[in-house]
């Protein structure tokens, strides 16, 4: 199992693959807009098209990036932290990104 | 390691060379947005800064020179962008600079306190053939962060020169000079690690290029152009359609849709390249440390503590410019622009009066308006430049999300509304930060319900002269009226013409920092000289048209053509309770908003002298028609300068035409409602 996880952290892209084989044992991604202020999270998946996953990365935001959510609320945009740099991103935004919850520092 | 260089190094075209001889060489200088750009470009040129626009675009082109003994740099200030994607028109400029106007070389500015997010844009510049000197700017700002880059470390692991800066207190720019004029000198120097694609897209990469061998016109690069074609960029994908063969294009469609993740692969490529090149450069000795940013955030970006904040900057903004720039208003309007009249009616008492009228009245008159609005707007773009620089701006617009997204807007359309009340012409202008078309052109149709200065001047004089006690309360009715406006017009639009069209929202938002006064000083002379050449130019010649409407063909502005077609509107305006002089007013309202009390003194007889005309008004106009005037004019078609930038922006007469009427139609209606309802409650007398 442990070769397993470390070798989905290389290719996210087969997450989808490896949920459906094992759906109890895989690591559980969220969107980001689920994910409480405080949290640190892994970006392991980017959903909603080129022109989004191109505007994200430029921004620091890409597969593997670690962001910190700064602020969170139950609407309204929400602010990260990532590659040293704030980011407001909209809720629509944080929606299609997938990440995987570290623990608590 | 090294065979990776040579390899990666004769994939590419070799970059321009330049003779021993020759001392002049085209700069560009390219960087993210934030990263103290804009003070580099005012260290190295000045005043010598030539604004203009792109050729064909809506986006601002700086251009300058610095001169040294061994050395002469023609620098292009490229607009701020986070990637050379073809994702917005800065974008695309950016990229078309390099690959067109062939730059002998190009400085990139980076922000060493986020150095991995800076050096992506980097990694997409090494891909285009123009040598690059990286600027590491705002080196106190990283270390305030507890980040420490060793620069010459950093220059080994890129192959490229690598300068440190503290652009803010004019450290290391001969260095970067220095660095500049060796690199032109010998650009063989050059020889940069360049990013690879990640494994698993290594051969679709391949496939493309050999698709797109001997396919690709001059200045594009084979293996440039599959890799735009991989991260889906709509122009590049546009112009290889045209490039191809019909089959060979559907062959490259198909692979192009069959990796569709590649653009995934393409970014963390990149960041594992920067991985690789920062890692020895960057140490982190103080972790956990709360910063000045994190601290100020705390109350700034605060859901209720920001909003109070945001209101509270609002507030000492306005206070400021009407205090500050009032006085020098006046003594503009009297002691300059009302001496140069008297001067040349003296120094002109041969000519033929028409002549010396249209002089006096017409150019001097509209000069006069246009003149007495620098001050106001100086004092603004001061706050605003300072707010700006300061890094404040961006969270108010992140407060300010949740309220745009009513209007199907999001938190960027609020900066350039702010600047609408300074000015409509700037704000129009300033919803180019906004990337999707969609939610730029509704901002732009919202942007003339923000009441701007020249109409808040009418009404800091008509309010109290009608109002007496109740000015205060009538003003900030009426402001709150026309900002109610907007919202309403905006929700309805968002509901009905701009359905569906729902933007992303990403900002920066920028570590805090001290405010450059030069840097704003150059902000302000840009914007006023922007002003005057846009606005200006149109103003006076719309005075001049508007003076000699009123002067012919009697002697008497009672038989003036502006007249007659004021009274054919009498029959619409007793609904408002406006006689054909208010009515005059509105229209003369349309050169330049103040306009209206200098239209008012005349058609009542008192002259230019304001000082009579609040006596005279208020015996022959009653409180409801006063009130209906005021609602209309506050809300009545935007300003013809504003008219001119909103046509320029848009590049349609449908939109422009449409907001014009509807804006009529609102400031119509609210004037009906108002006045009917104030003589209901019998302010008619």
């Amino acid at each position: 199992m442990p070769v397993g996880s470390s070798f989905m952290c290389m290719t996210p892209l087969m997450n989808a693959v490896d949920v459906d084989v094992k759906p109890m044992t895989g690591p559980q991604l969220v969107s980001l807009d689920k994910i409480p202020p405080g949290a640190s999270v892994v970006v392991r998946k980017l959903e909603g098209g080129r022109e989004l996953a191109t505007r994200l990365a430029a921004l620091g935001l890409s597969i593997e990036s670690h962001v910190k959510v700064l602020q969170n609320r139950s609407h309204g945009p929400l602010l990260v932290l990532v590659r040293d740099t704030r980011i407001a991103l909209g809720r629509g935004q944080a929606l299609k990104i997938l990440v995987e919850e570290l623990g608590d520092e | 390691m090294n065979d990776n260089r040579k390899e990666s190094r004769s994939e590419l075209p070799s970059v321009n060379r330049i003779g021993h001889t020759e001392k002049t060489i085209l700069l560009g200088l390219a960087g993210q947005p934030n990263v103290g750009k804009s003070t580099i470009f005012n260290l190295l040129t000045g005043l010598s800064q030539h604004v203009g626009n792109w050729p064909g675009k809506t986006v601002e082109r700086k251009a300058g020179t610095f001169s040294r003994a061994d050395i002469t740099l023609r620098i292009v200030d490229l607009p701020g962008t986070y990637s050379l994607t073809a994702n917005s028109a800065e974008e695309r400029i950016a990229r078309d600079f390099i690959l067109h106007e062939r730059p002998d070389l190009m400085v990139m500015v980076a922000d060493a306190s986020a150095l991995e997010r800076n050096l992506y844009l980097l990694s997409e510049l090494l891909m285009l053939p123009v040598p690059v000197v990286l600027a590491l700017n705002m080196m106190d700002m990283a270390e305030s962060q507890g980040v420490q880059v060793e620069p010459h470390v950093l220059e080994a692991a890129l192959g490229l020169p690598v300068i440190p800066l503290v652009a803010s207190k004019n450290q290391g720019m001969s260095e970067l000079i220095d660095s500049i004029e060796r690199l032109s000198r010998k650009p063989e120097l050059f020889q940069p690690v360049r990013p690879e694609i990640a494994k698993p897209h290594r051969q679709v990469l391949a496939a493309i290029r050999s698709l797109l061998s001997g396919q690709v016109p001059e200045p594009y690069h084979e293996g440039w152009v599959a890799l735009k074609l991989l991260e889906g960029d709509a122009e590049i994908t546009e112009k290889a359609r045209t490039w191809l063969q019909q089959d060979t294009w559907q062959k490259v469609e198909g692979l192009l849709k069959e990796h569709e993740d590649a653009v995934l692969d393409i970014a963390s490529g990149r960041y594992e390249w920067i991985a690789r090149m920062v890692r020895a450069a960057i140490t982190r000795p103080r972790l956990g440390q709360v910063s000045v940013t994190d601290r100020l955030d705390r109350v700034a970006v605060h859901p209720l503590w920001g909003m109070l904040l945001l209101l509270a900057t609002f507030g000492l903004v306005f206070w400021l410019t009407f205090t500050l720039a009032s006085p020098v208003q006046e003594w503009l309007d009297v002691k300059v622009v009302g001496s140069l009249q008297s001067w040349v009616t003296a120094g002109m008492a041969g000519a033929p009066a028409w002549l010396v009228n249209l002089l006096v009245e017409g150019v001097l008159g509209g000069a006069g308006v246009v003149v007495t609005f620098v001050p106001i707007l100086a004092v603004f773009y001061a706050a605003l430049g300072f707010l700006e620089d300061s890094g404040y701006l961006a969270r108010a617009a992140y407060v300010m999300d949740r309220f745009m997204h009513f209007m199907g807007l999001h938190g960027k359309s609020f900066l350039p509304l702010f600047l609408g009340f300074g000015c409509n012409v700037p704000a129009v202008m300033g919803t180019r930060v906004i990337a999707s078309p969609g939610g730029r052109l509704l901002t732009i149709l919202l942007a003339p319900l923000v009441p701007c200065s020249a109409r808040l001047v009418v009404l800091a004089f008509l309010a109290p002269t009608f109002f007496g006690q109740a000015a205060l309360l009538v003003s900030w009715s009426l402001v709150s009226l026309n900002l109610l406006v907007l919202a309403v017009v905006g929700v309805v639009l968002s509901k009905t013409l701009f359905r569906g069209q729902h933007s992303a929202f990403i900002m920066e938002l920028p570590l805090y920092h001290l405010p450059n006064p030069r840097t704003i000083g150059i902000y302000i002379w840009n914007n006023i000289w922007a002003f005057l050449r846009k606005a200006g130019t149109l103003i006076v010649l719309i005075s001049v048209l508007i003076w000699a409407l009123s002067s012919y063909p009697g002697a008497d502005i009672e038989q003036s053509y502006l007249a007659q077609f004021g009274r054919t509107l009498e029959p619409l305006g007793q609904f408002m309770g406006l006689d054909w002089r208010m009515i005059v007013a509105l229209l003369s309202s349309f050169i330049a908003k103040e306009n209206a009390i200098a239209t008012l003194g005349i058609l009542y007889g008192t002259g230019e002298e304001t000082a009579g005309l609040a006596e005279t008004l208020v015996t022959v106009v009653s409180p409801a028609a006063a009130l209906s005037f005021l609602v209309v004019s506050m809300l009545f078609i935007p300003c013809a300068a504003t008219v001119a930038v909103m046509f320029q922006e848009t590049r349609s007469w449908r939109w422009t035409l449409f907001i014009i009427l509807l804006l009529l139609g609102i400031a119509l209606g609210a004037g009906i409602a108002v006045y009917q309802c104030a003589q209901w409650l019998g302010l008619g007398i």
